[in-house]
């Protein structure tokens, strides 16, 4: 019987690595590629208008319009969206993989809260809390106070998923064309 | 366009299901924030949604809402003997394919009473096949 065990068949192993050797640069250049287009594709979905409830900012004075549920998320200070960044591709054998996401990017500097490790999924996902103090609330047509102990339900506001669902035609292409080439 | 359907057949067998409905009673089922938040609850939602040439692809979202940790996790064994399947199934006519995707909690029990947290499934579908208007 033929035997096709491991070191057996040097000449096809040879054959196959260095068949692999050959592709290793283009293949981490197409996973750089394809995270560098999706990073800036999730900062394109976290920018431009939003329809929720508008409030005005304490710090600036400026009405801010925030999202409605189901929207991404309204950019006000720039934090989130900033962090939003990729890692470089590093190897495992011979796969390649790079990561797309919160906390890879620019961290907000002045003290400001890391989104990656406070409020990024809590956006994505929603949730639930109570207020642990009472707080004023200026809204557009006046102030409203919540209660402390008042549960509040916060409705998601996905950006990630609605982005990894639009880009995946496009990153496949990617893939096709940068295998090919 | 597919995800109307798909939210619906996927809403309706999760409510015919008498093991949720067990946990959520009749009233329990709805979109999500359509309602005043109460507990128990199962919501539905889209999170997103995409067509390429053969697919509509979209990825719904159940926030569970338990009063114990054993209904949370009865509910999401359910749900995921529901939609996490290796083969295509039929929803209410529409072949599709779906699977678990992600999960996050989405309340801490200690602070408002609830046992709450979401999980994603992705549902793909042959996508519509649109007629140009006469």
């Amino acid at each position: 019987m033929l035997e096709i065990g491991p070191g057996r068949w040097e000449g096809l192993d040879g054959l196959g690595e260095a068949m692999l050797h050959e592709i290793r640069g283009e293949a981490e250049d197409t996973v750089l590629a394809v995270v560098i287009f999706f990073s800036g594709e999730i900062k394109t979905t976290l920018s431009g208008g939003r329809h929720g409830r508008s409030y005005v900012v304490s710090r600036t004075g400026r009405l801010h319009v925030a999202s409605a549920p189901g929207e991404a998320p309204a950019s006000l200070t720039g934090n989130l969206r900033n962090s939003i960044g990729y890692s470089l591709p590093v190897w495992e054998g011979w796969t390649v993989s790079a990561e797309v996401g919160v906390g890879l990017g620019t961290v907000p500097s002045g003290g400001a809260q890391d989104p990656a490790k406070t409020y990024a999924r809590r956006l994505e996902w929603g949730g639930a809390h109570v207020t642990r103090k009472t707080v004023r609330v200026q809204l557009a047509d006046g102030w409203i106070t919540v209660k402390a102990g008042t549960v509040i339900r916060i409705l998601p506001r996905p950006y990630m998923e609605p982005t990894a669902v639009r880009v995946e035609p496009e990153i496949a292409r990617m893939m096709d064309r940068g295998m090919a080439a | 366009m597919k995800w109307h359907q798909v939210l619906q057949a996927a809403s309706d067998l999760a409510a015919a299901t008498p093991a949720l409905a067990n946990i959520y009673g009749a009233d329990g089922f709805r979109y999500a924030g359509t309602s005043p938040y109460v507990t128990p609850a199962l919501e539905h939602q889209l999170v997103a949604d995409g067509e390429d040439e053969l697919w509509a692809v979209c990825t719904i979202q159940f926030d569970q809402w338990c009063r114990t940790m054993e209904d949370l996790l009865a509910s999401e064994h359910q749900l995921r003997l529901l939609f996490h399947v290796e083969t295509q199934r039929d929803y209410a006519g529409m072949p599709c394919w779906s699977q678990y995707n992600d999960g996050e909690t989405l309340a801490s029990p200690d602070r408002d009473g609830a046992f709450g947290r979401a999980i994603r499934f992705r549902m793909s579908t042959l996508r519509e096949r649109y007629a140009p208007n006469p």
